[in-house]
Protein backbone atom coordinates (compact mmCIF):
# COMPACT_ATOMS: atom_id res chain seq x y z
CA UNK A 1 0.00 0.00 0.00
CA UNK A 2 2.65 2.44 1.05
CA UNK A 3 4.91 1.64 -1.87
CA UNK A 4 2.33 1.69 -4.66
CA UNK A 5 -0.86 3.52 -3.73
CA UNK A 6 0.75 6.45 -1.94
CA UNK A 7 3.18 7.39 -4.77
CA UNK A 8 0.32 7.00 -7.24
CA UNK A 9 -1.91 9.37 -5.28
CA UNK A 10 0.93 11.85 -4.83
CA UNK A 11 1.57 11.68 -8.58
CA UNK A 12 -2.11 12.22 -9.38
CA UNK A 13 -2.24 15.36 -7.22
CA UNK A 14 1.03 16.58 -8.74
CA UNK A 15 -0.28 16.13 -12.28
CA UNK A 16 -3.57 17.74 -11.31
CA UNK A 17 -1.81 20.83 -9.95
CA UNK A 18 0.44 21.17 -12.99
CA UNK A 19 -2.50 21.03 -15.37
CA UNK A 20 -4.77 23.22 -13.28
CA UNK A 21 -2.31 26.06 -12.78
CA UNK A 22 -1.81 25.90 -16.58
CA UNK A 23 1.95 25.70 -16.37
CA UNK A 24 1.91 22.79 -18.78
CA UNK A 25 0.77 25.06 -21.60
CA UNK A 26 3.18 25.97 -24.40
CA UNK A 27 2.39 29.69 -24.10
CA UNK A 28 2.97 29.74 -20.33
CA UNK A 29 6.39 28.13 -20.62
CA UNK A 30 7.64 30.17 -23.56
CA UNK A 31 6.31 33.41 -22.06
CA UNK A 32 8.06 32.94 -18.74
CA UNK A 33 11.27 32.59 -20.71
CA UNK A 34 10.49 35.88 -22.47
CA UNK A 35 9.58 37.63 -19.17
CA UNK A 36 5.95 38.10 -20.19
CA UNK A 37 4.06 35.72 -17.91
CA UNK A 38 5.41 34.79 -14.50
CA UNK A 39 3.05 31.93 -13.67
CA UNK A 40 5.87 29.38 -13.66
CA UNK A 41 8.02 31.46 -11.30
CA UNK A 42 5.10 32.13 -8.93
CA UNK A 43 4.27 28.43 -8.86
CA UNK A 44 7.83 27.19 -8.44
CA UNK A 45 8.87 29.71 -5.86
CA UNK A 46 5.80 29.30 -3.64
CA UNK A 47 6.32 25.54 -3.73
CA UNK A 48 10.01 25.99 -2.88
CA UNK A 49 9.24 28.35 0.04
CA UNK A 50 6.75 25.96 1.63
CA UNK A 51 8.91 22.86 1.21
CA UNK A 52 12.03 24.69 2.37
CA UNK A 53 10.48 25.73 5.69
CA UNK A 54 8.82 22.38 6.31
CA UNK A 55 11.85 20.35 5.27
CA UNK A 56 14.23 22.04 7.66
CA UNK A 57 11.64 22.08 10.47
CA UNK A 58 11.23 18.33 10.06
CA UNK A 59 15.00 17.86 9.89
CA UNK A 60 15.40 19.94 13.05
CA UNK A 61 13.00 17.67 14.91
CA UNK A 62 14.62 14.52 13.57
CA UNK A 63 11.56 13.39 11.62
CA UNK A 64 13.28 12.58 8.35
CA UNK A 65 16.67 11.27 9.37
CA UNK A 66 19.78 12.26 7.52
CA UNK A 67 19.00 15.10 5.11
CA UNK A 68 22.10 14.50 3.00
CA UNK A 69 20.42 11.66 1.18
CA UNK A 70 18.02 14.14 -0.41
CA UNK A 71 20.73 16.43 -1.66
CA UNK A 72 22.20 15.76 -5.09
CA UNK A 73 25.99 15.90 -5.51
CA UNK A 74 27.43 19.04 -7.07
CA UNK A 75 28.93 18.14 -10.42
CA UNK A 76 29.39 21.62 -11.79
CA UNK A 77 30.27 20.83 -15.42
CA UNK A 78 27.52 18.23 -15.80
CA UNK A 79 24.92 20.49 -14.24
CA UNK A 80 25.88 23.54 -16.31
CA UNK A 81 26.03 21.71 -19.65
CA UNK A 82 23.04 19.49 -18.92
CA UNK A 83 21.05 22.40 -17.54
CA UNK A 84 21.62 24.53 -20.63
CA UNK A 85 20.71 21.63 -22.94
CA UNK A 86 17.59 21.12 -20.86
CA UNK A 87 16.79 24.83 -21.14
CA UNK A 88 17.06 24.71 -24.94
CA UNK A 89 14.64 21.80 -25.00
CA UNK A 90 12.41 23.62 -22.52
CA UNK A 91 11.97 26.51 -24.97
CA UNK A 92 11.73 24.36 -28.13
CA UNK A 93 9.12 22.00 -26.78
CA UNK A 94 7.44 24.45 -24.42
CA UNK A 95 6.75 21.87 -21.79
CA UNK B 1 -17.42 21.74 -6.68
CA UNK B 2 -17.26 25.03 -8.53
CA UNK B 3 -13.71 25.42 -7.35
CA UNK B 4 -12.75 22.02 -8.73
CA UNK B 5 -14.20 22.97 -12.11
CA UNK B 6 -12.47 26.33 -12.32
CA UNK B 7 -10.21 26.45 -15.38
CA UNK B 8 -7.26 28.05 -13.69
CA UNK B 9 -6.09 28.10 -10.10
CA UNK B 10 -3.83 30.79 -8.75
CA UNK B 11 -0.21 29.67 -9.17
CA UNK B 12 0.45 30.77 -5.58
CA UNK B 13 -2.23 28.43 -4.30
CA UNK B 14 -1.04 25.62 -6.58
CA UNK B 15 2.53 26.18 -5.43
CA UNK B 16 1.63 26.06 -1.74
CA UNK B 17 -0.33 22.83 -2.23
CA UNK B 18 2.58 21.36 -4.19
CA UNK B 19 4.98 22.36 -1.41
CA UNK B 20 2.82 20.61 1.18
CA UNK B 21 2.53 17.59 -1.11
CA UNK B 22 6.30 17.46 -1.40
CA UNK B 23 6.63 17.54 2.40
CA UNK B 24 4.07 14.75 2.66
CA UNK B 25 6.05 12.68 0.13
CA UNK B 26 9.28 13.25 2.03
CA UNK B 27 7.71 12.40 5.38
CA UNK B 28 5.74 9.34 4.27
CA UNK B 29 7.77 7.89 1.40
CA UNK B 30 11.22 9.31 2.21
CA UNK B 31 11.32 10.55 -1.34
CA UNK B 32 11.12 14.06 -2.77
CA UNK B 33 9.08 14.79 -5.87
CA UNK B 34 10.78 14.41 -9.21
CA UNK B 35 9.91 13.28 -12.69
CA UNK B 36 12.75 12.76 -15.14
CA UNK B 37 14.41 9.75 -13.50
CA UNK B 38 11.18 7.79 -14.04
CA UNK B 39 11.80 7.75 -17.79
CA UNK B 40 15.29 6.39 -17.22
CA UNK B 41 13.76 3.53 -15.30
CA UNK B 42 11.11 2.83 -17.93
CA UNK B 43 13.75 2.69 -20.65
CA UNK B 44 15.91 0.52 -18.39
CA UNK B 45 13.05 -1.93 -17.92
CA UNK B 46 12.45 -2.13 -21.66
CA UNK B 47 16.16 -2.54 -22.35
CA UNK B 48 16.51 -5.23 -19.72
CA UNK B 49 13.68 -7.10 -21.42
CA UNK B 50 14.81 -6.61 -25.04
CA UNK B 51 18.60 -6.76 -24.74
CA UNK B 52 19.60 -8.21 -21.37
CA UNK B 53 23.25 -8.75 -22.38
CA UNK B 54 23.78 -5.17 -23.46
CA UNK B 55 21.84 -3.98 -20.42
CA UNK B 56 24.28 -5.68 -18.04
CA UNK B 57 27.20 -3.71 -19.48
CA UNK B 58 25.64 -0.30 -18.80
CA UNK B 59 26.96 1.19 -15.59
CA UNK B 60 24.27 3.85 -15.47
CA UNK B 61 21.66 1.24 -14.62
CA UNK B 62 23.65 0.09 -11.63
CA UNK B 63 22.91 3.48 -10.12
CA UNK B 64 19.43 3.92 -11.55
CA UNK B 65 18.19 0.38 -11.17
CA UNK B 66 15.16 -0.17 -13.37
CA UNK B 67 12.33 -0.99 -10.99
CA UNK B 68 9.07 0.63 -9.96
CA UNK B 69 10.32 3.06 -7.37
CA UNK B 70 8.50 6.08 -5.99
CA UNK B 71 9.17 8.37 -8.95
CA UNK B 72 8.39 5.76 -11.59
CA UNK B 73 4.96 5.17 -10.05
CA UNK B 74 4.30 8.85 -9.35
CA UNK B 75 4.86 9.79 -13.00
CA UNK B 76 2.15 7.32 -14.04
CA UNK B 77 -0.05 9.11 -11.52
CA UNK B 78 0.87 12.46 -13.07
CA UNK B 79 -0.63 11.42 -16.40
CA UNK B 80 -3.83 10.35 -14.65
CA UNK B 81 -3.95 13.53 -12.56
CA UNK B 82 -3.38 15.78 -15.55
CA UNK B 83 -6.13 14.04 -17.47
CA UNK B 84 -8.54 14.21 -14.52
CA UNK B 85 -7.88 17.89 -14.06
CA UNK B 86 -8.37 18.70 -17.73
CA UNK B 87 -11.51 16.59 -17.82
CA UNK B 88 -13.03 18.22 -14.74
CA UNK B 89 -12.44 21.75 -15.99
CA UNK B 90 -13.36 20.85 -19.56
CA UNK B 91 -9.96 21.95 -20.80
CA UNK B 92 -9.11 19.13 -23.19
CA UNK B 93 -8.00 20.27 -26.59
CA UNK B 94 -6.08 18.11 -29.01
CA UNK B 95 -3.93 20.30 -31.17
CA UNK B 96 -0.69 19.78 -32.99
CA UNK B 97 0.37 23.40 -33.23
CA UNK B 98 0.19 25.76 -30.25
CA UNK B 99 -1.43 29.09 -31.15
CA UNK B 100 1.68 31.09 -30.45
CA UNK B 101 3.86 28.77 -32.54
CA UNK B 102 1.36 28.97 -35.43
CA UNK B 103 1.44 32.77 -35.47
CA UNK B 104 5.23 32.85 -35.58
CA UNK B 105 6.18 29.88 -37.74
CA UNK B 106 3.02 29.07 -39.67
CA UNK B 107 0.92 25.95 -39.62
CA UNK B 108 3.42 23.36 -40.83
CA UNK B 109 2.79 20.27 -38.76
CA UNK B 110 6.01 18.56 -39.84
CA UNK B 111 8.16 21.48 -38.67
CA UNK B 112 6.43 21.45 -35.29
CA UNK B 113 6.88 17.69 -34.93
CA UNK B 114 10.59 17.88 -35.79
CA UNK B 115 11.18 20.76 -33.38
CA UNK B 116 9.21 18.98 -30.65
CA UNK B 117 11.25 15.81 -31.05
CA UNK B 118 14.51 17.77 -30.89
CA UNK B 119 13.19 19.63 -27.86
CA UNK B 120 12.13 16.41 -26.19
CA UNK B 121 15.54 14.83 -26.73
CA UNK B 122 17.23 17.92 -25.28
CA UNK B 123 14.94 17.82 -22.25
CA UNK B 124 15.52 14.14 -21.59
CA UNK B 125 19.27 14.22 -22.15
CA UNK B 126 19.80 17.52 -20.33
CA UNK B 127 17.70 16.55 -17.34
CA UNK B 128 19.57 13.32 -16.77
CA UNK B 129 22.93 15.02 -17.25
CA UNK B 130 22.04 17.78 -14.80
CA UNK B 131 20.70 15.25 -12.31
CA UNK B 132 17.05 16.21 -12.57
CA UNK B 133 14.40 18.30 -14.27
CA UNK B 134 12.48 21.36 -13.12
CA UNK B 135 10.70 19.20 -10.53
CA UNK B 136 13.55 17.16 -9.10
CA UNK B 137 16.45 19.60 -9.24
CA UNK B 138 14.27 22.72 -9.45
CA UNK B 139 11.44 22.46 -6.96
CA UNK B 140 12.87 19.75 -4.70
CA UNK B 141 16.57 20.59 -4.97
CA UNK B 142 15.79 24.29 -4.73
CA UNK B 143 13.86 23.86 -1.51
CA UNK B 144 16.68 21.90 0.13
CA UNK B 145 18.86 24.92 -0.66
CA UNK B 146 21.25 22.58 -2.41
CA UNK B 147 23.97 24.08 -4.59
CA UNK B 148 23.22 21.62 -7.39
CA UNK B 149 19.53 22.54 -7.35
CA UNK B 150 20.03 26.29 -7.64
CA UNK B 151 22.83 25.95 -10.17
CA UNK B 152 20.53 23.75 -12.24
CA UNK B 153 17.64 26.24 -12.01
CA UNK B 154 19.93 29.03 -13.23
CA UNK B 155 21.17 26.95 -16.17
CA UNK B 156 17.67 25.74 -17.13
CA UNK B 157 16.58 29.35 -17.41
CA UNK B 158 19.75 30.58 -19.11
CA UNK B 159 19.34 27.99 -21.88
CA UNK B 160 15.61 28.54 -22.06
CA UNK B 161 15.65 32.33 -22.09
CA UNK B 162 18.25 32.53 -24.85
CA UNK B 163 16.40 29.99 -27.00
CA UNK B 164 13.00 31.58 -26.40
CA UNK B 165 14.25 35.04 -27.39
CA UNK B 166 15.96 33.65 -30.50
CA UNK B 167 12.74 31.89 -31.52
CA UNK B 168 10.12 34.46 -30.57
CA UNK B 169 11.88 37.77 -29.94
CA UNK B 170 10.21 40.35 -27.76
CA UNK B 171 6.97 40.77 -29.73
CA UNK B 172 3.62 39.84 -28.20
CA UNK B 173 1.88 36.97 -29.90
Amino acid sequence: MKTIILPLIIGIIFGFLLQRTQITKFETIVNVLRFKDFTVIKFMMSAICVTMIGFYLMAEHGLIGNIMRYIAPVRIAAIVVGGIIFGIGFALLGG
Amino acid sequence: MNFLRKKRWSPYLGGVILGLLNLFAIYCCHHALGASSAFTRYVGMIEKWLAPKHFATLKYYHIYKPFWNFTAIAVIGMFIGGYLSARLSNDIKIRLIPKMWGKRFGNSGILRIIVSIIGGICIGFGARMAGGCTSGQGISGGSFLSVSGWLAICCFFIGGIITAFILFGTKDY
